[in-house]
């Protein structure tokens, strides 16, 4: 039978964080076959992985860092940057696997490798599993669903996320057992004995502000509509970005939070429906990087949000993955949630209104949520997508 | 129409409206798709379902089922694998849609015995599955696995000759699928069941029935033994005596006789003398007939040894036929009780038939002697109820023989009679199986012949020749 038990905490000590999180989520009628892990580089990573080995045994694991904190049901931990959450999956007749591999020069590669490699851990050679769990680092994100879609077919539900760390410096990182990783992509297949149930969506609307990509390379765009990409963005904004542009560029998370470019996917009833790329900085040669690949030709459109939407955006999402599967709060087991980490700068002072709105749509089931700076998810009849500004989550049923 | 927002609580409310509003109109559209998706699905099952509904055996359930969901699932082809002898080691293939795989056997590896154990699972890759890696499940390339809760451990195999020919719609499709298909098999095996031991239930009444009348025949065979053994031992005492007594008057008469002569010599001297003794002595031989004695006596006392003789043998029989049954065999002489047992049933043949016995030499054999007399007795006359049959003119004939072959003992009984239509040759032995008119015959007859026979690890058959007549052969360990 499933169930799945969280723990955390945010203990200052990466040993007594580790020591009191596992005492909770241990606490499963059988012992756990894999945890799924979620900490912040306000810890010495090097220590929280020791830590984590000597405590879980010979218990599998696997995880990434998290923005500036992590939330169970427990609530939301991280109030000085230091967090870690523990997600344990005990199923006896279920089976899981975990594999890694370096991203280097063909993340495509690298996600395939991984997920064949996490399919022989599970003892599932080839076989289809229910749904898979990914932590990989900021950049190449679609490539790596492309490595996973040339493994296992496009078809089986991908949740995920792009690890992150508490100040866009590039610390963060993936772990599993064998060590803490760097610039890795890590897959968990999971077979569970129950069924799994998944959602994927952002919190904003379009304006009519939009534009053609006339010049782009990976995540920089030079151009939209044949001018200066920042200076384009800059006018959608009505000038917030003076200020940044007059300094010769710098980040723009804290204003593009609310306000990211969006990709039309399709139109549901006549309502369009987008994927998100977020601004992340604007340099001195008006080009912009983003935090997911952009081509030229592609549309985007100038998105907006709201604080009030963004709050209310996860418990929405898992809402709507029970919906999506026909079934009551109550029949959840457990939910994986992924939440993008500029989101929760947007919605850092209402995040306990966040974890209400989560409690209050879950009714009591433990779920694990990790901020990150890139979402990876299913859109229903799309398929499998990296997008910026989104959240995804990922139920187990029984 | 925009809307008239004045405050900041305003802007928030309708974001939320909005905001919710979205996600109704997402919920929708997923629920659209769905359903559309479960209207398909349900299609392809009610498809499967109207072709298992009708299926009357296990076998024609496979068949239908193999057949009916290729389609929806766009699989190459569909085969059943179970595990007959439960030994957890390997599959076999029961059923297929490609009669090619049919006995084949795969070795029960961790991905077949994952869903033998319960789970429905897709492999979309079996390159990598060492199990289906042999010939000819290597012309598997990916397939899903359904798991059946029979009475005997099994799955149903959708297969594709490419990869990744299935995906989670085609595994929701046989995972909607298998309780419906494990329902349809247990309800079929319960049917099975039913009928299986229906025809069980009918054996053993039949059985019982013939063990009952075996019985009965049995018990009557006992008393008529019995009965045949005290009547033996009550006509012995006075047939003993009416032997004696005839042998003396066989030599009172030879006596009487001798006198007489003596007498004569003294009545030829009368008569030269010319008395009227003589006369007198002449007239009373003339009317005590003693010509006619003197010729006619003699064969009269021989003719009364050779009943009484007959008689002796008839009583001996009936007391060896009626000896009491034994309940543990005994070395018995087979040939002596085929003599006796032919004494018995002269009766039955003798008006029909001559016997001939060609009796080889016989050891005695570890039987039970009343039983194997049963065996002979029936054979016999069936044999002449044959020759009856044949409604011959001439007198039918009946050959018995007796032979030592190879260990086992052999008796035939053959006759020249109507011989058996190959028509009903395979069930003469069948209990209740007769062709005789009402009251000729209960059909127990060879029925409990072959059921002795067996009892003593031995066998009967047959030859027949229709118009020309049958013979039984039994053979018995030696």
């Amino acid at each position: 039978v499933f169930q799945a038990a969280t723990g955390a905490s945010s203990n200052p000590d990466p040993k007594e964080a580790v020591r009191e999180a596992w005492a909770k989520a241990s606490a499963t009628r059988s012992n756990p076959r894999i945890v799924l892990v979620a900490g912040t580089v306000g810890y010495d990573l090097a220590v929280l992985h020791a830590a984590l080995v000597e405590a879980l045994g010979d218990t599998p694991f696997m995880g990434g860092t998290s923005h500036s904190g992590v939330m169970t049901d427990e609530g939301f931990f991280g109030e000085d940057g230091r967090a870690l959450a523990l997600f344990a999956i005990a199923d006896d007749s279920g089976d899981y696997g975990i594999g890694q591999a370096p991203l280097g020069a063909s993340p495509r590669e690298a996600a395939r490798q991984a997920v064949l490699a996490a399919l022989i851990d599970a003892d599932c050679e080839g076989q289809l599993p229910a749904a898979v769990w990914m932590i990989t680092s900021p950049g190449g994100e679609e490539a790596v669903v492309q490595g996973i879609a040339d493994a296992i077919g496009p078809d089986v539900p991908l949740v995920g996320g792009s690890a992150a760390d508490n100040s866009l410096g590039g610390h963060w990182r993936q772990f599993v057992r064998g060590g803490v990783l760097e610039n890795h992509v890590c897959v968990a297949v999971l077979f569970p004995s129950g069924a799994v149930s998944t959602s994927f969506h952002s919190g904003y609307d379009a304006t009519a502000q939009h534009g053609a990509i006339t010049r782009a390379e990976g995540r920089t765009v030079f151009e939209i509509d044949g001018r200066p990409a920042t200076q384009v963005y800059n006018q959608w904004l009505e000038g917030s970005l003076d200020s940044v542009l007059a300094e010769g560029g710098g980040v723009l998370l804290a204003k593009s939070n609310l306000h990211p470019l969006g990709r039309f996917i399709r139109e549901v009833e006549g309502v369009p429906y987008y994927v998100l790329s977020h601004p992340e900085r604007a340099h001195a040669d008006g080009s912009m990087s983003l935090f997911t690949d952009v081509t030229a030709g592609d549309t985007m459109v100038c998105m907006t949000g709201t604080v009030v939407n963004l709050v209310a955006r996860a418990a929405n999402v898992v809402r709507s993955a029970l919906t999506n599967a026909g079934l009551r709060p109550t029949d959840a087991k457990g939910a994986l949630i992924i939440f993008c980490g500029g989101c929760l700068m947007t919605v850092r002072d209402q995040i306990d209104e966040v974890h209400v709105n989560l409690k209050v749509a879950l009714e009591g089931v433990p779920f694990m949520t990790t901020f990150t700076f890139g979402e990876q998810g299913r859109i229903a009849e799309v398929g499998n997508r990296h997008g910026n500004l989104m959240i995804a989550t990922l139920m187990f049923t029984g | 129409v925009k809307p008239h927002l004045k405050t900041d609580d305003d802007l928030a409310g309708g974001a939320a409206a909005v905001e919710r509003l979205r996600e109704v109109v997402l919920d929708l559209d997923r629920a659209k798709h769905t359903e559309k998706a479960l209207r398909e699905e349900t299609a392809a099952l009610l498809e499967g379902l109207r072709a298992i509904a009708e299926a009357r055996s296990s076998d024609e359930l496979f068949a239908r089922l193999l057949g009916a969901m290729r389609g929806p699932l766009s699989s190459d082809l569909a085969i059943v694998l179970a595990d007959p002898s439960g030994d957890g080691r390997k599959l076999s293939v029961i059923a297929s849609t490609d009669p090619s795989f049919v006995g084949c056997e795969v070795a029960l590896g961790k991905a077949l015995a994952r869903s033998l154990g319960g789970r429905v699972s897709t492999l979309f890759d079996t390159s990598v599955v060492a199990e289906l890696c042999a010939p000819p499940f290597d012309r598997i390339a990916s397939c899903v696995l359904l798991p059946l809760a029979a009475s005997t451990r099994a799955l149903i195999l959708f297969g594709s000759h490419t990869k990744h020919a299935f995906g989670p719609r085609q595994e929701q499709l046989v995972k909607r699928l298998a309780p419906l298909a494990n329902q349809a098999l247990r309800d079929v095996e319960r049917s099975e069941t039913i009928a299986r031991a229906h025809r069980e239930l009918q054996a053993e009444v039949a059985e019982r029935k013939r063990v009952e009348i075996e019985l009965r025949l049995a018990q009557k065979l006992e008393a008529v033994g019995r009965l045949a053994s005290g009547i033996a031992h009550e006509i012995n005492t006075p047939v003993q005596y009416v032997t004696d007594t005839v042998a003396f008057l066989q030599d009172a008469y030879h006596d009487v006789r001798v006198l007489l002569d003596s007498y004569r010599e003294a009545f030829r001297a009368l008569e030269q003398a010319g008395t009227a003794l003589a006369q007198r002595i002449e007239r009373a031989e003339e009317i005590a007939e003693v010509s006619y004695l003197d010729s006619n006596v003699p064969a009269a006392f021989a003719r009364t040894e050779d009943g009484l003789a007959r008689v002796a043998t008839l009583v001996r029989a009936m007391k060896s036929f009626g000896a009491p049954d034994h309940t543990s065999k005994c070395l018995v002489n087979l040939n002596a009780a085929i003599t006796t047992t032919l004494t018995i049933a002269g009766a039955e043949w003798r008006q029909v038939a001559e016997i001939v016995t060609e009796l080889g030499d016989l050891p005695d054999v570890l039987c039970l002697g009343s039983e194997m007399s049963q065996v002979f007795l029936n054979l016999i006359v069936n044999a002449a109820h044959a020759i009856t049959d044949a409604k011959r003119t001439e007198p039918g004939r009946i050959l018995i023989r007796t032979w030592l072959d190879a260990g086992w003992v052999a008796i035939s009984v053959g006759d020249n009679g109507v011989g058996i239509p190959d028509a009903i040759r395979e069930r003469i032995f069948e209990p209740f199986f007769t062709t005789k008119e009402v009251g000729r015959g209960s059909g127990q007859g060879l029925a409990i012949t072959q059921s002795i026979v067996t009892k003593h690890g031995g066998a009967i058959t047959v030859d027949s020749e229709l118009g020309v007549g049958s013979t039984f052969t039994v053979r018995i360990p030696a």
